[in-house]
């Protein structure tokens, strides 16, 4: 419908604005008069007219001003300008003003007026009717996606086209080429694209443009050098048609979808690929439904090769046919597989399930979706290894659940904080703790603990170890009573390597500690046994032996059990040894004396208890020996100490003998001696008697010799104990043995040392002792010889030598020199008394004599006293 | 060799009868007064009659002991001299004679020679005393 055409009546003359309002409106126009210019100013602010009727006489506003005004309000409007009377000076400059289509004068002709109007609407129809289309094909042309241009031929002298001008281009054809609109117009197209004279483009425009015949191309491939210098290429399709002497040309940058046409193509070739080889199953069906629009069976569409693979079916023998006859059993075994397509298929609802398909054995997974209405697609995979390993793992981690509800041992989870709280934990850990698992869940950690400080411990120790960390623990049970667990933990972290929680084992080892502490007590009790305890089977093959055992014998362990157990025995008993074994194995156990070999090779007396001992299936023997050395030592001290108290006692009688038989004879010695004496005296040399008279005054002085000797023995010390110098005392005895030294020609070599060796004794005694003992060396010496004496320090003691180089004493003689009453001296010379003497002087002062001595080359005798300082315990 | 002295009296108490005889015999010949008897409880009555220089006595006697026997004497003769002549004494014997003053030891069997000797040497002694004494 066409826009109506509206006039505008701007008159004062009232009666001609609606006079001529009622016979426009009855053209036809829309007409709307008003009586002077301002109501005609507003007016105009909201409507626009296409033609304005003003006098321009008006009030107020004149009509010239009016048209001014209006000329901004509303730039399109025409205006015919009516009036009485015009002055040359109204008219020239109503002249001046735009859109001025008409003058007419008052009073005015309506035949002239209306023709007018008609004209002026049909004209301004006619433009705006122009105006729109132009503007249709400008908005089409420059907003198109699509280049646009226009080219003029360029002709030589010959009328032959040498070229072609850009007579325009739209905004596309600008932005296509990579230029400017400025760029191109006026310049020519082989001079801004010059390949179009190589590919032959050229000549097809020319031809064009001779024969008027359209030029259609698809795809045509297009390399240049662009705007900017670029070289590009670019694929198009255009159109040409003959315009004037030229051609109008519009093309297309197909390079983009050419390229996306080309990537589908790969796209496609590539899931063609994927879908032949994915290892998914793939089915793509078309479902078949009753009248009641319920699924009855489907028919195979198209299968891919992991179809073939998977099911065993081939794709020939599956395409094109329904299930029901491609897989018979389908629908008789698995019912909602149908119904689940074909909800698939007829709802486009997608769904995924898992399913034993019985007719092939096989477990599936499966993808259900709809491409379409009634069509579905099914992928599929065999998942039958899958759910054996999944079953599998149900079966593992039941057993795994098993074990870990039943074990003794506690089994928990906790986080690692200070106090730390359980996240899980095991029935077990009820059995060690007293705790139900709810308690347990709701209580820190470290209220278990009967020192919670040593948790601070305990979480240093796990922080810092990459592995399980175990600790012994003591921890309250509910009951109060304190138990010692191993807790092993492991601290779980996360990638940055923060503890998100401990896993850990508890277990209570309580008695295993008690026991573990017997059996140290025990190692210990038999490591520090005395004796010597060692196990070792029938070949001698060392088992072990106890500390004891090594050092006893000192060995080091190791040296030890290298050794056979039967070479440790001393041969002397190794015969004895047998009938022992024999009699061990009968009864399982004997006790016996027997010997054992040191490293030293010296003698250990052992008393031995011995039993036989299985141990895995194998005989062996665990011997137990005491080192009985001291024990034989002390029996045969004890039984020297007899002999000796035997020896005493026999002295000691003998002594007190002695005494009342020298009492008794001294009387009549006295008498004796006296009257041969005195009877010699008065006799005078000349008597026959005086012979008789001397032997029996000798002998009587030999009888009083003896009787003094006997004395001496039995009686005790009556002397003073005072500290001597020995050497001194050894002087002494010599000035008195002088002249018997030089009458039998003794050499004399006197060895004494410089020091001073202080004894504490009675000095008379130590000079009768050495007096002695020079006595006798000087009668082992009748036809002369050496005499050494010597004085040494030595450990303690102060030691006297007298060394001769006399007869020497057999062997058999010497263990009996000490005895009373033996001697090998002539009858009158010794009393057999002198050795006997000497030995309990030095006995009784804590010394020792000792004699060692050979036959023909002399003797030496020893005399130790114990030095006075050593006495004081220096 | 006879030398005679200044008479020193002396008293000879042994119950050894032989003994007795020859010490009598050879300290008379020797020049000294000499009294001797068997029995101790003879010597303490001879001593309450006669005044002596000397006693030689011998220790182990049956009835009164030689140690007894001296104390005695020594109440009635504080300044007499006494020796002792023993086959055998017991150290506290020995000591308990020393505390009674007694000079001088001779030990059974003895030669004249030395009875003779000692009692020279105590009798000295004794003299060298009394004139000092005086």
């Amino acid at each position: 419908m066409e826009r109506q055409f509206n006039i505008l009546i701007v008159d004062d003359d009232v009666a001609l604005s609606s006079n001529l309002q009622d016979v426009l409106e009855g053209e036809g126009y829309g007409a709307v008069a008003v009586y002077d210019g301002q109501a005609a100013l507003s007016l105009c602010r909201d409507k626009v007219f296409d033609l304005a009727l003003i006098d321009i006489k008006l009030p107020g506003i004149t009509g010239v001003k009016l048209i001014e005004a209006l000329a901004t309000l509303s730039p399109g409007t025409e205006y015919i300008i009516i009036t009485g009377y015009a002055s040359l000076e109204t008219a020239i400059e109503a002249v001046k003003q735009k859109n001025i289509a008409a003058y007419e004068t008052k009073p005015f002709n309506m035949n002239r007026l209306l023709p007018l109007v008609r004209q002026i609407a049909e004209r301004r129809r006619v433009e705006e009717a122009l105006r729109a289309s132009e503007k249709k094909f400008s908005t089409s042309v420059e907003t198109l996606l699509d280049g646009f241009a226009i080219f003029s031929a360029i002709r030589d002298e010959t009328g032959h086209i040498v070229d072609f001008r850009y007579d325009y281009i739209n905004e596309a054809g600008c932005r296509l080429n990579h230029r400017s609109y400025e760029e191109q117009i006026g310049h020519t197209l082989l001079e801004l694209l010059p390949k179009h004279k190589d590919i032959g483009l050229f000549d097809e425009y020319v031809r064009l443009v001779e024969t008027g015949q359209p030029l259609v191309r698809e795809s045509i491939l297009y390399e240049d050098v662009f705007g900017g210098g670029q070289r590009l290429a670019r694929a198009f399709d255009f159109r040409a048609v003959k315009l004037g002497d030229g051609f109008a040309v519009d093309w297309r940058d197909i390079t983009e979808r050419k390229r996306a046409e080309e990537a589908l193509l790969e796209s496609e070739k590539k899931y063609r690929s994927l879908f032949e080889n994915m290892l998914s199953g793939f089915a793509y069906c078309k479902i078949l439904v009753d009248e009641n629009n319920q699924p009855i069976d489907f028919v195979y569409l198209e299968v891919n090769d992991a179809f073939e693979r998977l099911t065993g079916l081939k794709r020939e023998d599956v395409v094109g046919r329904k299930v029901t006859e491609a897989i018979p059993g389908t629908k008789e075994s698995h019912p909602e597989l149908l119904s689940i397509y074909g909800k698939v298929a007829l709802t486009g609802e997608a769904t995924k399930f898992d399913i034993y398909f019985e007719p092939l054995g096989i477990w599936l997974s499966i993808a259900v979706y709809s491409p379409q209405k009634g069509y579905f697609v099914a992928i599929f995979e065999n998942i039958t290894e899958r759910k054996r390993a999944e079953e599998e793992l149900k079966k593992s981690e039941e057993r795994y659940k098993s074990l870990v509800n039943n074990v003794k041992l506690g089994i928990f989870r906790s986080t690692p904080g200070p106090t730390g709280a359980f996240l899980e934990v095991n029935p077990a850990m009820k059995e060690i703790t007293g705790y139900s698992r709810k308690e347990l869940l709701q209580m820190s950690v470290s209220e278990l603990y009967v020192r919670p400080e040593a948790r601070e411990a305990v979480l240093k120790d796990v922080a810092s170890a990459l592995g399980k960390v175990a600790k012994e623990l003591h921890i309250r049970k509910k009951d109060g009573t304190s138990i010692v667990v191993s807790d092993t933990k492991v601290a779980v972290r996360d990638s940055a390597g923060k503890i998100l929680y401990f896993d850990g084992i508890l277990e209570d080892i309580t008695e295993r500690k008690q026991a573990e502490e017997e059996l140290k007590i025990k190692a210990q009790l038999l490591g520090m046994a005395n004796d010597s305890i060692c196990l070792h089977d029938l070949d001698g093959k060392i088992i072990y032996v106890n500390e004891a055992s090594y050092q006893s014998r000192g060995y080091t362990r190791d040296e030890l059990t290298k050794l056979n157990f039967w070479t440790l025995i001393s041969p002397e008993y190794t015969k004895l040894i047998e009938p022992r074994i024999k009699e061990l194995m009968k009864k399982g156990k004997v006790a016996f004396e027997s010997a054992d070999i040191r490293k030293d090779k010296s003698i250990m007396p052992v008393e031995v208890h011995a039993r036989t001992i299985d141990l895995g299936g194998k005989k062996l023997i665990l011997s137990v020996r005491r080192d009985i050395s001291e024990r034989k030592q002390t029996e045969e001290e004890l039984a020297s100490a007899q002999a000796q108290a035997i020896q005493t006692d026999k002295l000691a009688a003998l002594g007190r003998l002695a005494a009342n038989v020298a009492h008794e004879i001294n009387n009549p010695m006295t008498a004796i001696l006296m009257a041969s004496s005195f009877a010699l005296e008065e006799i005078g040399e000349a008597s026959p008697y005086k012979s008789e008279l001397e032997t029996i005054n000798g002998e009587a002085l030999r009888v009083r010799d003896i009787v003094k000797n006997l004395l001496d023995f039995a009686r005790p010390s009556q002397g003073e104990i005072e500290e001597v110098d020995i050497s001194s005392v050894v002087q002494n005895a010599m000035v008195l043995l002088g002249r018997q030294i030089e009458h039998q020609h003794i050499e004399l070599k006197v060895d004494c040392t410089s020091q001073v060796l202080k004894v504490l004794v009675d000095k008379n005694q130590i000079t009768q002792v050495c007096h002695n003992l020079l006595t006798n060396a000087l009668d082992a010496m009748p036809q002369g010889g050496c005499l050494t004496i010597s004085t040494r320090r030595e450990k303690g003691y102060a030691v006297v030598r007298f060394t001769d180089t006399g007869a020497g004493i057999p062997p058999e003689n010497l263990s009996r020199i000490f005895e009373p009453f033996f001697t090998t001296k002539r009858a009158a010379k010794g009393t057999g008394l002198g050795l006997s003497i000497c030995h309990n002087i030095i006995d009784k002062y804590g010394g020792k004599i000792e004699v060692k001595s050979k036959v023909g080359k002399g003797s030496t005798f020893a005399v130790r006293l114990p030095l006075a300082a050593n006495r004081e315990g220096e | 060799m006879k030398q005679t002295m200044a008479g020193e009296r002396i008293l000879v108490v042994d119950d050894e009868a032989s003994c007795l005889r020859i010490i009598d015999k050879v300290l008379t010949e020797e020049g000294y007064l000499v009294k001797s008897t068997l029995s101790p409880k003879d010597a303490l009555e001879i001593v309450r009659r006669e005044r002596f220089d000397l006693l030689l006595t011998d220790i182990v006697m049956p009835g009164i002991n030689g140690l007894e026997l001296l104390r005695m004497v020594r109440r009635i003769y504080p300044g007499i001299t006494i020796t002792v002549i023993t086959g055998y004494a017991a150290p506290d014997t020995i000591i308990s004679c020393l505390r009674e003053g007694v000079q001088a030891f001779i030990a059974k069997p003895f030669t004249t020679q030395e009875l003779k000797t000692e009692l020279r040497r105590v009798l000295e002694k004794r003299h060298l005393s009394n004139r000092k004494g005086r």
